[in-house]
């Protein structure tokens, strides 16, 4: 019996956080040993991975997810596209690491449809005409994931259907609002964190990093408006970190700690009081340390 | 110069005689805030918006603009009585060498050094400098505000004392393109980047009501995989997301008057078009406020989104806010 109750159902989102999401194994593997458990998962982008590791067998996550990410962090081709395509200066670079992410893939999730995965599952995509999430997305769950993380510049759209994909990050940076849309009645994020760097961090970076700063302010402000929406009905725990780069695929393992360390504060927080045995989060509100921009 | 006149047609030219101003300042709370988004060459809009204003009797308390709405808010706010004929001059004569110097050359060049920006802002500080005589912001007449984003949190700054002319290059820094403006130790770039339509500022500062001059926007590109094209539709829906939000959170706090603008403009650094554009926005803008005056009840208006209802009804976040405000048939 698990300390911590949540109106059900409850379900784990993972935010979209390129490289940091990392961080979202720590913070998963937390939950999971405190006997948290979701009848539902819902990602976006990278989170949408770690969603579907999830949501495969939550009794083997702890393996597979690190696993996945391991193989990720060592993969030097990956992470040395992954950079310099992001400069935008190497147009073709953006489908090699497509086809490098597929690979890393299809190791985990094989050609596994949505259907054959224990727990529900939805990875939310951007649909380019419409300007609006798409949930449907893909036949196999390496496909959909292709499609959730499909960052623009990093790597190209995916055609499904009569539709064109691109990452869920422009619409749904936090999924909260999918989770609730799919009949969630309590969620817990698993948040890659604010935007927000140190002023420091801004002091010398090139062009093309303040145009993608502006970038990650402008998704992040449109994922703490839906983040704070949700909060006005259901109980919202956002476990958030805000360090580690998004950008830099190697530092896999520190940020996965950072994310185990951020899990236990929050959850610490909510665990019962004055010699209870449980408590129940059951009042709509933000709960947790996110890290929503003032503004 | 505009390679074709564009003059403002006469809409009125059935009315003879004197005219009296539309009567709606009454049904607004004040204190009223103008808050102008930014939008580039779009821009121009903003000045048939303030002409068709300009023919009721309301009068901002307090104006806040991002980007190029924070230039548009600057010279209302050094002098409303010569505002209009101002704008008009203003936007006869800006286009995309004034803003960003001729130097493509020097752009390119920079495009693949590790530089903050592909083009200097000195062009566009010289043409801030021609245009305002003010150079702080405690010499404005009405109270106004210049929106930016600072670059290290992602947190929407209005700026509203102090030197003006860093303030409004700080909100009109579009980034990659124009350098971050350093202001008091800390570095800001465009207002686009957390606020491009600043309503929940607006209403964070005190305003009681508000007018939305927004700049109207292009006719959707055809779908493309090509990184370019992603990435602009990408910032499109990011700043339509943005923009409801903003609307949702005024709205549901005080009365929003969200005047129409053209949804066929050119590209946002296209200056051809910005004539035309302005007087297309007059002419709706114009029938649009008479429509306004004809709304039912005599006191002032409740928290609300009034606003053309074609394309509002069903958004599922401002559908639930928006007071349609339909044409009455009648002329203006």
């Amino acid at each position: 019996m698990t300390a911590i109750r949540f109106p059900r159902p409850l379900a784990f989102v993972f935010s979209g956080g390129l490289a940091r999401a990392a961080g979202q194994i720590g913070m998963c593997e937390v939950a999971l040993e405190l006997g948290i458990t979701p009848d539902l998962v819902v990602g976006t982008s990278t989170g949408a991975i770690n969603a579907a590791v999830l949501a495969k067998s939550p009794a083997d996550f702890h393996g597979s997810a690190r696993e996945l990410w391991h193989a990720v962090a060592q993969d030097k081709a990956l992470s040395s596209t992954w950079r310099s395509t992001l400069r935008g200066l190497a147009g073709k670079g953006s489908t090699r690491t497509q086809t490098m992410l597929r690979k890393h893939l299809a190791a985990t999730f094989e050609d596994i449809t949505r259907d054959q995965l224990e727990i529900p599952f939805i990875a939310v995509s951007t649909d380019l005409e419409s300007g609006h999430a798409s949930t449907t997305q893909g036949d196999t769950i390496v496909n959909t994931l292709l499609s959730s993380a499909a960052f623009p510049i990093i790597m190209p759209p995916v055609s499904v259907d009569d539709q064109l994909l691109i990452d869920g990050s422009a619409v749904a940076g936090v999924p909260v609002s999918q989770a609730v849309a799919a009949g969630a009645r309590s969620v817990i994020v698993f948040d890659t964190g604010s935007s927000a760097v140190n002023e420091d961090e801004v002091a010398n970076i090139g062009w093309y990093e303040v145009l993608a700063l502006a970038f990650t302010h402008l998704v992040r402000g449109q994922a703490d408006h839906d983040l704070l929406l949700a909060a006005r009905d259901i109980p919202v725990v956002t476990i958030s970190i805000d360090q580690g780069s998004p950008f830099d695929l190697r530092k896999a393992p520190e940020v996965i700690h950072l994310g185990r360390v951020a899990a236990s504060d929050v959850l610490l927080e909510l665990s019962p009081r004055h010699g209870k045995d449980f408590r129940t989060i059951n009042k709509p509100g933000l709960y947790g340390n996110h890290g929503i921009n003032d503004h | 110069m505009p390679d074709q006149m564009h003059v403002p047609s006469p809409v009125t030219i059935s009315t003879v005689g004197p005219r009296e101003p539309m009567v709606l300042a009454h049904r607004l709370p004040r204190p009223i805030a103008y808050v102008m988004a930014g939008g580039g060459a779009h821009g121009s809009v903003q000045w048939g918006l303030l002409q068709a204003l300009g023919e009721t009797d309301i009068a901002p308390d307090v104006l806040i603009g991002t980007s190029a709405g924070s230039l548009t808010c600057s010279i209302l706010g050094e002098d409303p009585l010569s505002a209009l004929s101002r704008l008009a001059y203003v936007w006869s004569q800006l286009d995309i060498e004034i803003l960003v110097g001729d130097s493509w050359m020097a752009m390119l060049s920079a495009a693949t050094k590790k530089s903050q920006s592909l083009a200097e802002n000195t062009a566009e500080e010289a043409t801030l400098k021609s245009i305002l005589v003010a150079r702080d912001f405690s010499e404005l007449k009405i109270p106004t505000a210049a929106v930016a984003t600072d670059l290290a949190t992602g947190k929407a700054t209005a700026f509203d004392s102090g030197p003006l002319i860093p303030a409004l290059l700080a909100s009109s820094a579009i980034p990659g393109m124009l350098p971050p403006v350093t202001i008091n130790g800390r570095r800001y770039i465009d207002g686009l980047a957390s606020a491009n339509l600043p309503a929940r500022l607006a209403v964070e500062r005190g305003a009681k009501s508000i007018v939305v001059l927004d700049t109207g926007s292009r006719e959707p590109a055809p779908i493309s995989k090509s990184a370019t094209k992603v990435v602009s539709r990408v910032n499109n829906i990011l700043n339509a997301s943005q923009r409801r939000a903003q609307l949702a959170y005024a709205s549901s706090h005080v009365p929003v008057l969200v005047l129409p603008t053209p949804q066929d403009l050119g590209a946002a650094l296209d200056f051809r078009g910005t004539m035309s554009a302005a007087s297309a926005a007059y002419e709706d803008a114009r029938q649009f406020l008479f429509d306004a005056t004809k709304l039912p009840g005599r006191s002032t208006l409740s928290p609300g989104l009034y606003a053309r209802g074609d394309r509002l009804r069903s958004d599922p976040d401002l559908g639930q806010f928006l007071v349609p405000i339909e044409t009455s048939g009648e002329r203006s």
